[in-house]
């Protein structure tokens, strides 16, 4: 239920960004709405007013819709389905948001063309307006921030080369694997290097044509170089510093990893989204500053933008352009590379994520399967199959119980853990393939000194290959009665065979007195005898049939303990 | 200096870049002596090929509007309004909206009314 919730809040924000952005696409700008530069007087025409409504009534219940489809990701009790949801929920909502903007916008459009044609002096030929500033292309253009950015995307590629050299020099156990630091780390290098060159472009971009006045172009080219440039600086920076927090959160706190990884992603996200608003608002404000009481130049290139939101022009060179409504720039799809990278993003996106949530899917309704054949321990779970042959086995032990783990690499759900988790109070690093639901796992320890803990999709399936295990391996039983920690190097030699509920004595001969002694049961649990000798004999019951030994510290004494049976089945014990 | 292109008419873009320039020249916006962009700067601010601001360049330069160096770049020329005449292709062009201008009941005073008020900058 915390994840499903954690899930809802995740997706909130982004609900309220698409619903504020497409908002705000509702008012008028620069002498245009939705997407369709305005006619003389158009700004007094009740139609526009009345579609405006119109328009911010359908979003509210497109809104409200999206709201009610998030909640649906509570009802189903499996995680992967309630992510199923989610991501479908997540691209329904970014296209049913735009459904009510072209609906507008296509509305605009049929207004202007009536427009037009009730003018007496119709211009029956269209004209299809560009200006652009002869200063702007003289002049140096600005470029505020390019050098402290490319500093600071370069600072973001530090954590690449500092991860195998901290991996090397501490190598803390409680570290994801390298390979998942490298990946996280080279992510958001790549993400400040490209955010540089995003803003070197931009910088190169030309230059807004608002009036005739080419001191008013030049010094709103200036505002709006020096605010995204900031803008632009700011996020390299923080990407560059969150690389590093990466960095060190991988090798110092990593049991804590998801969570905080969860909370700073957030709160980066947060900020990306308050400056981004900052930005566009303070842009918007000078720009009204500057065009009071002059005249605006409006480029009439609404054929350019189809449904009002995607730019389509062969005439134009450029791969971005400014966006006609809301923040930020967009792509001309009439050029080849803006096509494919929009086609790769968007597609790559949509499969990426539904793909995601499927093997999300599989995996949770996928059981997993621990078998011990043909001398070899095998855990599988999907395609990830685990396999510990019986030589490289040092020990194995039943636990009940899981320890306290965090997850640094792998799965988690509820009814699957798998990958690689780490135990603080133990410092040990384990390799997980189990259902956490189930009472019964196995801890195995090989040789090469890597720790695995595995089970069966049921507990019956793990105590059957615990008890084929445990006629073949040594083994490290838990105590579940007892804190003594016993552990066992090599297997018993000897062992009594015991029904259930039958009784034995146990003593010793006149010479030889035992210290610290515990008769367990293979794969079962040990009983504290204490002191035996010739005179303190120990009467004990099984409590279960099976395999018991007798020890004394770590020693196998059960051959020189002296058995009396005294229960009714009088056979002599049977003993390997 | 503001230039506006109508990518929807008939007239080439390049011809719209040269006669917009022109008419930048023309008005004294830009002074003998003075340097253009540069082909790559205007084309990239215009959002067009940069064949096409070579052609609007190379037709001015040919009109002897302009002088075009490949290290200095393009310069406004200085010896614009020395020659005093209108060359043969303008006379024709002139001769021909003088017709028209017939056609459409403009009488020669209305018409050098007109030129006047556009040679002075009014309507330009």
């Amino acid at each position: 239920m915390i994840a499903k919730i954690i899930l809802i809040l995740s997706i909130f924000p982004v609900y309220l960004f698409l619903y504020f952005i497409m908002k705000k696409a509702g008012n008028f700008k620069d002498h245009s709405l939705f997407s369709v530069t305005l006619w003389p007087d158009a700004e007094q025409d009740p139609r526009l007013l009345s579609l405006q409504k119109k328009y911010k009534k359908q979003l509210f219940f497109v809104n409200l819709g999206a709201l009610l489809l998030l909640i649906l990701t509570i009802v189903p009790k499996q995680f992967s389905i309630a992510m199923m949801i989610w991501t479908l929920a997540l691209w329904i909502m970014i296209v049913l948001y735009d459904v009510p903007y072209a609906i507008a916008h296509q509305k605009m459009l049929a207004y202007k063309t009536a427009y037009r044609l009730s003018q007496p002096e119709t211009d029956v030929e269209t004209h299809q307006y560009t200006y652009a500033d002869l200063s702007a292309a003289t002049a140096k253009k600005p470029a505020f921030f390019q050098t402290s950015s490319l500093i600071g995307a370069l600072v973001g590629c530090l954590p690449i080369l500092l991860i195998p050299i901290l991996q090397k020099t501490l190598n803390h156990a409680s570290a994801p694997e390298i390979w998942v630091q490298e990946i996280v780390a080279v992510s958001l290098a790549a993400t400040g290097l490209f955010a540089a060159f995003l803003l070197r472009y931009y910088h190169r971009r030309p230059a807004a044509v608002l009036s005739m006045d080419s001191k008013i172009n030049q010094q709103f080219a200036r505002i709006q170089s020096y605010q995204w440039g900031r803008f632009y600086c700011v996020i390299i920076w923080m990407t560059a510093l969150l690389n590093l927090f990466f960095l060190i959160l991988f090798q110092w706190y990593s049991d804590a990893l998801m969570s905080v990884l969860l909370i700073v992603v957030t709160l980066y996200c947060l900020a990306l989204f308050i400056g981004l608003i900052a930005v566009f608002r303070v842009i918007q404000k000078e720009k009204e500053k500057l065009i009071s009481g002059t005249e605006i130049l409006q480029n009439d290139d609404d054929s350019n933008w189809i449904f009002g939101m995607f730019y389509y022009n062969k005439n134009d060179s450029n791969l971005m352009v400014e966006q006609k409504v809301g923040i930020g720039t967009t792509l001309n799809l009439a050029r080849p590379g803006a096509l494919i990278f929009s086609v790769v993003a968007i597609l790559g996106g949509f499969l990426l994520s539904v793909g995601m949530s499927i093997w999300l899917l599989v995996s949770e309704f996928t059981p997993i399967s621990l078998q011990y054949e043909q001398h070899t321990l095998t855990a599988s779970h999907i395609r990830e199959e685990y396999q510990i042959k019986q030589e490289e086995i040092e020990s194995v032990t039943p636990i009940s119980e899981l320890p306290d783990l965090s997850r640094t690499n792998g799965t988690g759900m509820e009814k699957l853990l798998k990958g690689h988790f780490y135990c603080r109070t133990e410092n040990r690093r384990y390799l997980l393939c189990l259902n956490p639901t189930t009472d019964s796992y196995l801890v195995v320890h090989t040789t090469d000194d890597k720790w695995y803990i595995f089970s069966g999709q049921e507990a019956s399936q793990t105590d059957t290959v615990y008890e084929k295990l445990s006629k073949e391996l040594p083994v490290h039983q838990e105590s579940s009665t007892e804190t003594n920690d016993l552990l066992y190097k090599k297997a018993p030699e000897h062992s009594i065979s015991l029904q259930s509920g039958q009784q034995i004595h146990l003593s010793t001969t006149q010479q030889e007195t035992y210290e610290s002694v515990t008769i367990c049961k293979i794969g079962g649990e040990m009983q504290t005898i204490g002191t035996l000798d010739s005179e303190n004999g120990y009467s004990f019951t099984a409590s279960s049939s099976g395999d018991y030994v007798i020890f004394s510290g770590e020693k196998d004494i059960t051959q020189n303990v002296l058995i009396e049976y005294l229960s009714d089945d009088t056979d002599l014990p049977d003993t390997n | 200096m503001v230039i506006t292109l109508d990518f929807a008419s008939n007239v080439p873009i390049y011809q719209q870049v040269r006669d917009q320039i022109v008419q930048i020249i023309a008005d004294g916006t830009l002074a003998p002596g003075d340097r253009l962009p540069t082909i790559r700067a205007l084309a990239q601010e215009i959002g067009v090929n940069t064949m096409t601001v070579n052609k609007a360049y190379q037709l001015l330069k040919q009109d002897g509007y302009i002088l075009a160096d490949r290290r200095s770049g393009a310069i406004v020329a200085d010896t614009l309004q020395q020659h005093g005449r209108l060359p043969g292709n303008l006379r024709d062009n002139l001769s021909l909206l003088i017709a028209e201008a017939k056609l459409h009941g403009v009488d020669e005073t209305q018409f050098l009314e007109i030129c006047k008020n556009i040679y002075r900058g009014d309507e330009l």
